[in-house]
C-alpha cells in the first residue's frame, strides 16, 4: 500500500511536469492554431538559463524567477517577428508553421550544444527542499513534492486568470473567434506573441523545476516534447483544463506503467493517445466539430 | 539559381574533400579513422577517449617508422545506421587505413559486420557488450578495452565475498546494460548472493527513476547494482539520494556510474560509494605516470577512465604499426595477428589479447572519491581483484 | 555530378511538355544524358560517390512514399518512418527468426505494411491537418516504442546480419557495392515509376482533388476516405520498401530507424524538392544526403545547421527546387 501510494505520488510529479510543458502547448494551439513543435526548445532554453542563473547567484530561487525570463523573451519575439509575418505573408498553412517550428527545436539543441558544450549540467536541490516529508506514513523527497505543488498552483493561477480576468476573456473570446477579438480593438498580434511567450515561459519554469532532478543537457527538450503532443491530444487541442486532466492521466499511466507493467512503458502512453483518437477524435475534453 | 549553388555547394564540398584526400596521399601519411559519438549523451567520454588516443599518438611524435600519423575524425551520433555511413565514408571517401574508437556496443555491432566484409582492419575503443568478440567476432576486428565479463564478473563475486547477500541490479535496456549486470548477476549468485530483482529502463528515454528507485527501495535487497553513464548515470545517482536511499540501499556501480567527468554536475554526491573502476590515475606504474604527465602537459588536467581507454586503443595500434614497419599489410588481417600477438605495460596493467581478438583486464581497483586540497576529486583506491575471462562464443577461425 | 543533371532533366521534361518543337531534341538529349550517367555511375565514379547515390535513392523512395501523402493528398504525416522500420524489421525477422529467404519475407513483408496501413491509415485518415500529423506521430511513436521493447528483435539494438539479395544465379555478388548500386537502383525505378502511374492515374487526380478541396471531392461523389486510405497505404508500401533498402544497405536495423526525426527528415525532403512533382522527392533527398554529408565533413555541429536548414526551406523555399526551376522556367519563356 505505501509502495503504492508512493508511486502515485510519483506519477502526480510526473504529471505536473508535463502539465508545465502541455498547458503552454494547448494555448498556444488553441488561440493562434500553430502546433508549436520547438516547445521543448523552451523547456532547454529555461534549464540552461536556470543553471547558468544558479552557478552566478549560487541561489535556486533567483534561476527559478529568472530562468523563465529568456523563454519568454525568445517566444514573444519567435511569435511577433517571425510565425506571425510568415502567416500574414500567406505563405504559409499552419502545417509549415509546425514544420518550421520542427526544425527549431533541432535547431536549438544544436546551438545549446554548440555554445555550452555537450556535458551535463544540474541545479542542486535547494538546501530548504533536499530534505524528505513524512506524509501519511510513507517518507517521499521535499523536492518532488515541490514540484506537484507548482504545478498545482500554476494550474489554479491559469483558471484564476482564464475565468475571472479580463484578459481572461479576451483569450477566451480569442479561441472561440479570433475575427471578433480584433474587431473590439485588441491588437491581437501583441496578444498572440504575450501568449505565445507565457507558454514559453511555463516551458521553461518547467526546466528550471525539473533541472535539479534530472540532468541538463542539449537535446532534452527533444526526448520530452513528445509526451507533451500526446497530453495536449488527449486532452483536446486548445483546451486548458483538458489538458491538466490529460496530463494526470497521461503522468499516471506512465508512472504506473514504469512501475507494474515495465514490458509497456515505451507506449503505453500512445496506445491511450491512440485509443482516444479513435473514440473521440476532438480529445477526452475536446469540443466537438472543431476543425483544426 | 539559388538552388544551383547551394547543390553545388554540397558539391563543391564532396569534390573539395576528395581532392584534398589525393593532395595528401603525395606525402602518404598513414590514416586512422576516429569514430565517437562526439555529440549526444556520450559526447563527454568521447572526449576524454578521443584526448587518450591523441596523447598515445603525440608519445610517438605523431610518426610511426617515418611515416606521418593523421587521425580523421568521424561522428556516428550513437546510432548504427550514422555508424555505417560514416564508416563507409572514412573508408571510401578519406582512405584510412584503418578505423579506431566506436563507443556504443549497437555501433560496434553494425560497423564491425562492414568491416568484415570489406577487410578493413576494426580496433574497437570501448564496446563492451560480449558479443562483440563472440558471437560477431571477425578476424579483421579487435577490442583494446574489455568484454563486460572480463570487468564485471569477477566483481560479482568480490562484492558477494564482502558480505553482500542480496541485491537489485538496474540498468538500460540495451546489449551493453545486459552484458554488464548479466556478468555481475553470474559472479553474484556464483559467490551466494542472490539478485532479487532485476530493473531494466529504456536506453536514453527514462528521465525519471522514481518508479524504479521506489520498487527497489522495496524490494528487501541490501544494494542497488547499477550500470549506467554519461547523463543517465547523473539522474540515476540524484534521484537515488533525492530519495533518501544513499544509507538504506546504497547504489553500487562502476566508474561510470560515479564517472569523474560528472562531477560537475554530481559534485560532492560522488563521495563516499565506493565503485568498481578499470583505472586509478594514482598507481605509480611507468606506463601509467607517463600517460599522467602528457596529458597534463596537453590538456591541463588528470586522464580518467575514458582518457585510459582511448589512450590504450591509440597505443595498440601504435604498437602493431610499429611492429610492421609503419606499413599496412596487402592481408590486412595481418595487422590483426600481429596486434593479437602484443603484450604491453598500460596504465591500467598489462594487456594481452585472447584468441578473438578481445584485450582481457588484468585487475579491477574498487575505488571511493574524495576531495583533494583544491577540491578536486580524487579516487582512493580501497581493493583490487582480478579480471575474467571472456565468455566463449566466437565460432570463426582466425 | 548526377544531380545536377537530373535537376536539368527535371526542367527539361517541362520542356518537352510545351508545345515548343525545337526544344525537344534538346530535351530529349538533357534527358538521355542523366539516364546514361546513372546508369554509368559506379564505372565513371569513385565508390565513394556510389555508395552516396545509393544512400540518395533509398532516402528518394522513402521521400518518393511521403509525398504521396504530403504532396499529392496534401496529408502531412510525421509518421512515416514507423513503415521504413517495418520494412526492415520485416525482412530481418524473416531472416534471423523465421529463416525465409528473400522472396518470400519480402512479399510477405510488404503485404504485412499493407494490411497494417489499412488499419491504421483508417483510424489516422478520420483526422487532417495537425491532427493528422499528431497521430501518425503517436503510432509510429507506438512501434519505435515496442521495437525498443520488443526481446524478438533484440530491443533497442537491433538486429544485425540483414540479408542482401542473392545474385549468384547471376554470377554477382551483392555484397559488392557496384552490383548493390544496380540492385537499388532497379528498384527504385520501379518504385518510383509505381507511384509516378499512381500520381497520373484517375486515382492520383482524386488524391489531388482532396488535396486542393476536400468537400468538393465529397460533393463530387468520392468516397474520400477510402482513396485517403488507399494513398496511405501505397505510401506505406513505398516507405516499406525504402526500409527493406536501408536495412540491407547497412546490414543492420534497429528501433532508431522509426524515430520521428526520420520521419521529419523525410517530410524535409518532400519539402526541399517542391511536394507536388515526382521527380521532387527524389531532387529533396539527393540534396539532402549530399548537404548532410557536406556538414559532416565540414561540421560535428551537424543538428544546428540541420534544423537551421529545415527553417530556412520551409519559410522561404516551400514550391521547392523544382517548383522554383519551374517558375524560373516560366519567367524565360
Amino acid at each position: 500500500m505505501q509502495l503504492f501510494l508512493t508511486q502515485i505520488l510519483n506519477g502526480l510529479q510526473l504529471s505536473m511536469l508535463v502539465f508545465l510543458l502541455a498547458v503552454g502547448l494547448t494555448l498556444i494551439f488553441g488561440l493562434m492554431n500553430i502546433l508549436n513543435l520547438a516547445h521543448g526548445a523552451f523547456f532547454t532554453l529555461g534549464a540552461y538559463c536556470g543553471v547558468a542563473i544558479a552557478a552566478a547567484t549560487g541561489s535556486y530561487w533567483s534561476a527559478l524567477v529568472m530562468g523563465p525570463v529568456l523563454p519568454f523573451v525568445v517566444g514573444f519575439a519567435l511569435q511577433l517577428l517571425v510565425l506571425q509575418p510568415l502567416a500574414e505573408r500567406g505563405r504559409s498553412t499552419h502545417l509549415d508553421l509546425a514544420l518550421l517550428t520542427f526544425g527549431l527545436l533541432f535547431a536549438t539543441a544544436g546551438a545549446v550544444e554548440w555554445l555550452y558544450g555537450s556535458a551535463f549540467h544540474a541545479i542542486p536541490t535547494p538546501a530548504l527542499l533536499s530534505g524528505h516529508v513524512s506524509l501519511l506514513g510513507l517518507s517521499y523527497p521535499a523536492y518532488r513534492l515541490f514540484i506537484i505543488g507548482i504545478g498545482l498552483a500554476v494550474a489554479v493561477g491559469l483558471n484564476f486568470i482564464f475565468d475571472r480576468t479580463l484578459i481572461g476573456a479576451t483569450l477566451r473570446a480569442g479561441v472561440d473567434d479570433r475575427a471578433m477579438v480584433t474587431a473590439l480593438g485588441v491588437n491581437i498580434n501583441v496578444l498572440f506573441a504575450v501568449v505565445f511567450g507565457l507558454g514559453a515561459a511555463l516551458a521553461g519554469l518547467a526546466g528550471v523545476v525539473a533541472a535539479p532532478l534530472m540532468s541538463v543537457y542539449s537535446q532534452m527538450g527533444i526526448a520530452i516534447v513528445v509526451e507533451t503532443f500526446v497530453v495536449v491530444v488527449v486532452g483536446g487541442l486548445g483546451n486548458l483544463k483538458g489538458s491538466f486532466y490529460a496530463s494526470l492521466i497521461v503522468g499516471m499511466t506512465d508512472a504506473m506503467s514504469q512501475a507494474y507493467l515495465p514490458e509497456v512503458e515505451m507506449f503505453a502512453v500512445y496506445a491511450l493517445l491512440i485509443g482516444v483518437m479513435i473514440v473521440r477524435p476532438q480529445g477526452l475534453f475536446g469540443r466537438v466539430g472543431r476543425v483544426a | 539559381m539559388a538552388y544551383m549553388s547551394r547543390l553545388s555547394a554540397a558539391l563543391a564540398v564532396v569534390v573539395v574533400a576528395s581532392a584534398s584526400s589525393i593532395c595528401a596521399e603525395e606525402i602518404a601519411p598513414l590514416k586512422i579513422g576516429l569514430m565517437l559519438p562526439y555529440k549526444g549523451v556520450y559526447a563527454v567520454p568521447s572526449e576524454g577517449i578521443d584526448r587518450g588516443f591523441q596523447v598515445a599518438i603525440a608519445e610517438y611524435g605523431g610518426k610511426v617508422a617515418g611515416r606521418r600519423i593523421e587521425i580523421i575524425r568521424a561522428d556516428d551520433e550513437l546510432t548504427p545506421n550514422v555508424g555505417v555511413q560514416q564508416f563507409n565514408r572514412l573508408v571510401q571517401l578519406e582512405k584510412v587505413d584503418l578505423v579506431a574508437g566506436v563507443v556504443s556496443s549497437s555501433v560496434g555491432i553494425a560497423v564491425s559486420g562492414l568491416a568484415d566484409k570489406a577487410q578493413m582492419p576494426l580496433v574497437l575503443a570501448n564496446t563492451f557488450a560480449d558479443e562483440i568478440t563472440a558471437k560477431f567476432c571477425s578476424p579483421y576486428v579487435a577490442r583494446t578495452s574489455f568484454s563486460a565479463n572480463g570487468f564485471l564478473y569477477n566483481s560479482g563475486k568480490y562484492w558477494a565475498s564482502h558480505g553482500i547477500r542480496t541485491a537489485v541490479i538496474m540498468g538500460p535496456d540495451y546489449s551493453a546494460g545486459h552484458s554488464f549486470l548479466g556478468a555481475f548477476k553470474r559472479g553474484f549468485e556464483d559467490g551466494g548472493g542472490k539478485v532479487v530483482q532485476e530493473i531494466w529502463t529504456p536506453f536514453q528515454k527514462t528521465k525519471d527513476w522514481a518508479a524504479a528507485l521506489t520498487q527497489a527501495s522495496n524490494s528487501g535487497a541490501q544494494i542497488i547494482y547499477s550500470f549506467y553513464a554519461g547523463a543517465e548515470a547523473v539522474q540515476v545517482v540524484k534521484q537515488h539520494a533525492d530519495f533518501g536511499l544513499r544509507d538504506k540501499l546504497p547504489l553500487v556501480g562502476d566508474h561510470w556510474v560515479y564517472d569523474k567527468l560528472n562531477w560537475g554536475a554530481l559534485g560532492e554526491l560522488m563521495v563516499g560509494p565506493k565503485f568498481v573502476t578499470t583505472y586509478l590515475p594514482t598507481v605509480k606504474t611507468e606506463a601509467n605516470e607517463k600517460l599522467v604527465a602528457r596529458y597534463r602537459q596537453m590538456f591541463k588536467q588528470d586522464p580518467e577512465v575514458n582518457a585510459e581507454l582511448g589512450y590504450d586503443n591509440g597505443k595498440a595500434i601504435m604498437l602493431t604499426l610499429e611492429k610492421l614497419g609503419g606499413r599496412m599489410p596487402a592481408d590486412k588481417s595481418q595487422f590483426m595477428t600481429t596486434m593479437r600477438g602484443l603484450v604491453f605495460d598500460a596504465p591500467r596493467g598489462k594487456i594481452r589479447f585472447n584468441a578473438s581478438n578481445s584485450a582481457l583486464l588484468e585487475k579491477v581497483y574498487v575505488v571511493q572519491f574524495a576531495k583533494d586540497a583544491a577540491g578536486e576529486p580524487v579516487p582512493q583506491y580501497v581493493d583490487e581483484f582480478a579480471g575474467a575471462d571472456d565468455l566463449p562464443g566466437c565460432t570463426k577461425s582466425f | 555530378m548526377s544531380t545536377e543533371a537530373t535537376i536539368v532533366g527535371a526542367v527539361s521534361e517541362r520542356a518537352a511538355a510545351d508545345p515548343v518543337k525545337q526544344s525537344q531534341r534538346v530535351a530529349r538529349a538533357v534527358i538521355v544524358a542523366p539516364v546514361l550517367m546513372v546508369l554509368a555511375l559506379p564505372w565513371i565514379s569513385t565508390p565513394y560517390l556510389t555508395i552516396l547515390a545509393i544512400e540518395i535513392m533509398i532516402a528518394g523512395v522513402f521521400a518518393s512514399g511521403i509525398n504521396l501523402l504530403v504532396g499529392t493528398t496534401g496529408l502531412v504525416s510525421l509518421g512515416q518512418a514507423m513503415f521504413l522500420g517495418l520494412g526492415g524489421y520485416g525482412i530481418g525477422i524473416g531472416a534471423s527468426v523465421l529463416g525465409l529467404p528473400l522472396w518470400i519475407s519480402v512479399p510477405a513483408t510488404l503485404a504485412l505494411i499493407g494490411v497494417l496501413a489499412v488499419g491504421i491509415g483508417a483510424v489516422c485518415t478520420r483526422t487532417r491537418g495537425v491532427e493528422f500529423l499528431l497521430i501518425t506521430l503517436a503510432f509510429s511513436q507506438l512501434f519505435y516504442g515496442a521495437a525498443i521493447k520488443l526481446r524478438l528483435t533484440n530491443g533497442s539494438d537491433g538486429m544485425s546480419g540483414i540479408p542482401r539479395p542473392d545474385l549468384s544465379f547471376l554470377g554477382l555478388n551483392s555484397d559488392n557495392p557496384m552490383v548493390f548500386y544496380y540492385y537499388v537502383l532497379a528498384v527504385t525505378v520501379l518504385a518510383v515509376a509505381v507511384v509516378w502511374r499512381v500520381v497520373e492515374s484517375p486515382f492520383g487526380s482524386v488524391l489531388a482533388a482532396i488535396r486542393e478541396n476536400e468537400r468538393r471531392a465529397v460533393a463530387m461523389g468520392y468516397s474520400v476516405d477510402r482513396y485517403k486510405i488507399g494513398a496511405f497505404v501505397l505510401a506505406s508500401i513505398a516507405c516499406g520498401v525504402a526500409g527493406i533498402l536501408q536495412a540491407q544497405y547497412t546490414y543492420f536495423i534497429n528501433p532508431d530507424s522509426m524515430s520521428w526525426q526520420l520521419s521529419g527528415e523525410g517530410v524535409l525532403m518532400v519539402i526541399i524538392g517542391g511536394a507536388t512533382a515526382v521527380t521532387g522527392p527524389l531532387i529533396g533527398a539527393a540534396v539532402f544526403v549530399l548537404v548532410k554529408q557536406g556538414l559532416s565533413v565540414l561540421t560535428t555541429e551537424y543538428m544546428m545547421f540541420f534544423g537551421i536548414f529545415f527553417m530556412l526551406v520551409v519559410a522561404f523555399f516551400r514550391g521547392g527546387i523544382v517548383g522554383a526551376v519551374q517558375s524560373l522556367f516560366e519567367k524565360k519563356s
